[in-house]
């Protein structure tokens, strides 16, 4: 008996979901616009091993939606988030992207952290002719995924180079050393682009050590580059590792500055480093001192709504949903192909993360601003414009 | 051989009917389920050739399943641009994608040579952790390899195949390749189940002293049984290359392999029919889950739901759902109430 | 600094590897003891390491040893209360081991060995996704337990936390070993280990020596998720992955099933990573591990120390 029912049950789930899975072939991507709505869809790593990216992106997306919706909303129309969970897995990307393509219909797609994620999504937002802004994959192939695929970040290429000639130029230093995870995009990308172009300005490269997997011990790898004894260790890894990579030197007894991107950056930073970071620099998006209007509104809004400080993921997300609103402004209105081309004239957008405008290769072009930690806080030391260099 | 003929051709013939069936009535998402549940069964049907039936316990599973993506992906770049560049994607041609599809699962094919020659010394959990260690060390390797894509891994793959008379959204024609592979796999499997080879893998499974005894050559089917798996497992990888676009070394962790091992325990180890019933279980049940996780608004919800799921179906029916037994019109007739019998040995 | 020889190199990468590889043996011998006596790979006992760094972490937040978020330095725990954390985290993971074997292993005690690794599987699953649900997602930083002191012996830099964790970890196996081998609960192990049915016929209470061997298998594994947050001051509900299955390969390359096994397999694999970064490249220290065990287990299909098992007839 308890079969027969088990079994009714199963063909009873089957049919069901494949009467909820029917096609509705009245409906079209303006339906949701018409009823003075903009869907937007997020993607992001809301579980898993990179759950924090997702969920302080999300902070920042949601903080920049609840103010333009409090402000009236776009044109009369207000926004309304669909997101979903990656599962911090590149293939469920996929997954959730055409959930948000064919079934939410958004008119925009943000996402993700990971570029891994974003070059998977990629395809199918593409193919679907919705425009998809990542906030903050860095790595170069993922706006090469498609022409409807943008950004609203600097890009691994630029930050290497950045940091290779704040390195070698602004601090003097010759002899670096480099730190990386071979199996994470942004890690290896940028450890590429400074290895590059800190040869090609003239420094040596004295140790480059790359090491593989969720690492959370770095000795050997930090006690080989104390062998080496550079003048600078180039470190592109996130806020979770740089504290036990920072405390790892300083117990080898190395005192070189440690240089690193924009992952280093999170309320949690100095906690998790403890004083073994002082002296060491970064870059960033944008001088938390910064007098300007717009960061301040920012940081005080945030700390208002989650009751903790933000990272540069939230930044980034929350400039990314400015950046889609100028888009709607510019392109006339909020159907997916009015988005992308409103992207395509994005200039001089003036943000938390800086003033940039989108390239013709679809990435955001904006400076960088080297950061210096001290005890507590962190200080303004160079803003180098995508102009600067080359 | 006719009959085989025919069936061939059916089965050709349902495929394309089913991909007809989903482009026209049924949402992407559901499709995208349908052809993700369609590469899990190839994994789980494969494998439970080398687990199920020759009670070889491998979990190195996402190692075959990479080496053909990365081959498979790679030839049908090459094939379809001629480089690795950027650009809109390109339906792949028909012949070098079945070639591509070939040429994967022989190189995944060819590994399950090496790998489960040396295995062959081991037993039990042994080999379990040899071969899970295969599985990391290919991906490590993977990893490493700029030529491939570093981390990233390889982008740009194309589309499968048109077929004549199917619309064209992206995964249109995806269902009829995926799952005329299933077909074949499935059919593959059930032939050698039946077969003397089949039995004598069950011997092996059963008792390995007693049918080297009795005249059964248990290193040689132990090998065909690792070729068989790592073939299907490397033109899944390809397929899921293809599918996807892109593919990344760390879309093939020692997860994955659990996660296939998971699927043919939970349907029934050694049953056909339960590792295509794990297969789907194991897909869906994470999906389904999402709108749970999404109304209760607590990230990371249903991937609780599901561990939680997953001890209780276990602990209520360790055998798995149909046990070592196939699904057949005769065990359904069983399970009507009222009627006697119909369970087949 | 000055140049540094290739043997101070060298030893240092040792010095490194045997502090790594000392949390690697605690871990495997959790794992060994399981096999042992029930020959299940508790999957679930690398998320028990985990747990035991959370439980600390939450004492040690309780008791007002945290630092504020302002990144002000809050003062060193002293070291009684560090001792009562970690008895505080060894009973909890021990309670929390014994309830896992209860609820997800014994019901499946006379299904076959495959149905107990999925529910292990999915214990597994549901620590890492309930920890990420219950302690957040983001890393906590882990308060001092000691001040760091680094000590330089003719060049080689050894960290006091490696001491601790070398130290610990020897005075730990090596009073297990000898409530394995001396003690009547250890016999009782013994005997469910080598044959659980005659042991039950012999009046071994094989219910209670298994929770047993699960509590002690946890408790240590609890120490090891407190010694290294203590090297390394940032946990996160995910931390047991990696380390676990190191520590199980470890316990397979030792042999599994046997103490001193799963000690040397640890170290063994510790001491080989550490050389192979340090000499050749850190990339590949990771598949190293796994070209080692697959070695070992060809040369000697049952693990270094392990008994090979003779098939009856």
């Amino acid at each position: 008996m308890r079969k027969a029912l088990s079994v009714i049950a199963f063909f009873a789930m089957a049919l069901a979901a494949l009467i909820g899975g029917c096609k509705d072939k009245g409906g079209d991507n303006n339906s949701a616009a018409e009823a003075g709505e903009i869907k937007i869809g997020v993607f992001l790593s809301l579980s898993g091993k990179n759950a924090d990216f997702g969920k302080t992106t999300k902070n920042g997306i949601m903080l920049a939606v609840d103010e333009i919706n409090a402000a009236g909303g776009i044109g009369g129309k207000k926004l309304v988030i669909v997101d979903k969970d990656t599962r911090s897995q590149p293939d469920q990307a996929q997954t959730v992207a055409k959930a948000l393509a064919t079934s939410d219909k958004v008119a925009v797609a943000i996402g993700s952290v990971e570029s891994g994620q974003s070059i998977k999504a990629a395809p199918v937002f593409q193919e679907a002719g919705i425009p998809m802004v990542s906030p903050s994959s860095t790595n170069p192939d993922v706006t090469k995924q498609g022409d409807r695929i943008f950004r609203v970040c600097y890009l691994d290429d630029f930050q290497g180079q950045a940091c290779a000639t704040f390195a070698y130029k602004d601090l003097g230093l010759k002899k670096a050393a480099i730190i990386f995870a071979q199996d994470d995009d942004y890690s290896k990308g940028l450890a590429d682009f400074f290895r590059a172009s800190f040869k090609a300005l003239g420094g040596t490269i004295v140790e480059d050590v790359a090491f593989q997997g969720e690492v959370s011990e770095f000795k050997d790898q930090v006690s080989k580059i104390a062998a080496a004894n550079p003048e600078v260790i180039f470190a592109p890894v996130y806020y979770g590792s740089i504290g036990l990579i920072a405390r790892d030197f300083r117990k080898q007894g190395v005192k070189a500055p440690l240089l690193g991107g924009d992952g280093w950056e999170s309320p949690q930073l100095i906690q998790l480093a403890g004083e073994t970071l002082e002296g060491c620099y970064f870059g960033y998006h944008y001088d938390p001192e910064d007098k300007d209007e717009k960061v301040q509104s920012y940081l005080k809004n945030y700390k208002a709504k989650f009751n903790t400080e933000p990272n540069s993921l939230s930044a980034l997300g929350y400039d990314a949903v400015y950046t889609v609103k100028a888009a709607i402004e510019l392109g006339g209105g909020a159907s997916p192909d009015q988005i992308t081309q409103g992207l395509r004239k994005v200039k001089d957008f003036h943000g938390v993360t800086g003033t940039y405008s989108i390239d013709e290769n679809r990435n955001a072009k904006k400076p960088i601003t080297m950061l210096k930690i001290g005890g507590t806080s962190l200080s303004k030391v160079k803003v180098i414009q995508p102009g600067d260099l080359k | 051989m006719p009959r085989t003929l025919a069936l061939l051709l059916a089965g050709v013939v349902a495929c394309y009917g089913l991909n007809w069936f989903l482009s026209e009535f049924i949402e992407v998402v559901y499709v995208d389920y349908v052809n993700l549940i369609g590469l899990a069964i190839i994994l789980a049907v494969g494998l439970n050739v080398v687990n199920g039936l020759t009670g070889q316990f491998s979990i190195g599973h996402a190692g075959f399943m990479a080496v053909g993506a990365f081959v498979g992906a790679m030839a049908s770049i090459l094939f379809t641009y001629g480089e690795i560049a950027a650009g809109p994607l390109a339906f792949a041609g028909l012949g070098s994608f079945l070639f591509c599809l070939l040429l994967s699962g022989l190189a995944a094919g060819a590994l399950g040579v090496l790998v489960g020659a040396p295995a062959l010394r081991l037993r039990g959990d042994y080999l379990a952790i040899a071969t899970l260690g295969f599985g990391e060390i290919t991906r490590i390797l993977l990893t490493a390899q700029d030529s491939l894509g570093g981390p990233t891994g390889l982008k740009r793959i194309p589309k499968m195949p048109l077929l004549p008379g199917t619309e064209t959204w992206d995964g249109g024609t995806s269902v009829f390749w995926i799952y005329l592979f299933v077909f074949l796999v499935v059919g593959l499997a059930v032939r050698l189940q039946r077969s003397t080879f089949g039995r004598a893998m069950i011997a092996i499974r059963e008792n390995e002293l007693a049918a080297e005894t009795m005249g059964v050559p248990s290193a040689r089917l132990k090998v065909v049984a690792f070729v068989f798996g790592a073939f299907f497992a490397g033109i899944a990888g390809a397929l899921y290359a293809h599918y996807q676009h892109s593919v990344r070394p760390d879309d093939f962790t020692s997860v994955r392999s659990i996660e296939v091992i998971v699927m043919l325990v939970l349907g029934g180890l050694g049953s056909v029919t339960g590792a295509i019933a794990g297969a789907v279980v194991v897909t869906l049940l994470p999906q389904l889950l999402r709108p749970l996780e999404e109304a209760m608004g607590i990230d990371g919800l249903s991937m609780v739901v599901y561990a939680l799921l997953l001890i209780v179906m276990m602990v209520f029916r360790p055998q798995g759902i149909f046990g070592q037994r196939e699904l057949s019109l005769k065990l359904l007739r069983g399970l009507i109430p009222g009627r006697r019998g119909g369970k087949t040995p | 600094m000055a140049e540094v020889s290739l043997t101070t190199e060298v030893l240092q990468y040792v010095t490194n590897g045997v502090a790594k590889g000392s949390t690697y043996a605690l871990m495997a011998v959790g794992y060994t003891l399981v096999y042992g006596v029930l020959q299940l790979i508790n999957f679930a006992h690398a998320e028990v390491y985990m747990l035991g760094s959370y439980f600390a972490w939450y004492q040690a937040k309780w008791a007002g040893y945290l630092p504020d978020s302002k990144g002000a330095r809050a003062e060193t725990v002293p070291l009684y209360m560090v001792a009562l954390f970690v008895a505080g985290a060894m009973a909890a993971c021990a309670l929390a081991g014994m309830l896992i074997e209860r609820l997800a292993y014994r019901p499946l005690r006379n299904a076959g060995r495959l149905a107990p690794l999925i529910t292990a599987i999915g214990v597994s699953l549901l620590l890492q996704y309930g920890g990420q649900v219950v302690f957040g997602t983001e890393p906590k930083l882990f308060p001092t337990f000691a001040e760091t002191v680094v000590y330089d012996a003719g060049g080689v830099k050894i960290p006091n936390t490696n001491i601790y964790i070398v130290v610990t970890s020897l005075v730990l196996m090596l009073g297990l070993t000898f409530f394995v081998n001396k003690t009547r609960p250890g016999a009782a192990m013994r005997a469910c280990s080598h044959d659980m049915r005659t042991a039950r016929l012999m009046g071994v209470n094989v219910n209670a020596t298994i929770s047993l061997t699960f509590a002690i298998g946890s408790a240590l594994a609890a120490v090891a998720g407190v010694l290294v947050a203590m090297d390394q001051p940032a946990i996160t509900p995910l931390m047991g992955v990696r380390i676990g299955l190191k520590a199980f390969v470890a316990a397979v390359v030792g042999g599994i099933g046997s103490i001193p096994g799963a000690a040397l397999g640890g170290l063994l694999l510790g001491v080989s990573e550490s050389v192979v970064s340090g000499l050749w490249k850190p990339v590949y220290s990771e598949a190293v591990a796994f070209v080692f065990l697959i070695v070992v287990l060809l040369v000697k299909p049952s693990g270094i120390l392990g008994k090979s098992v003779r098939e009856k007839v």
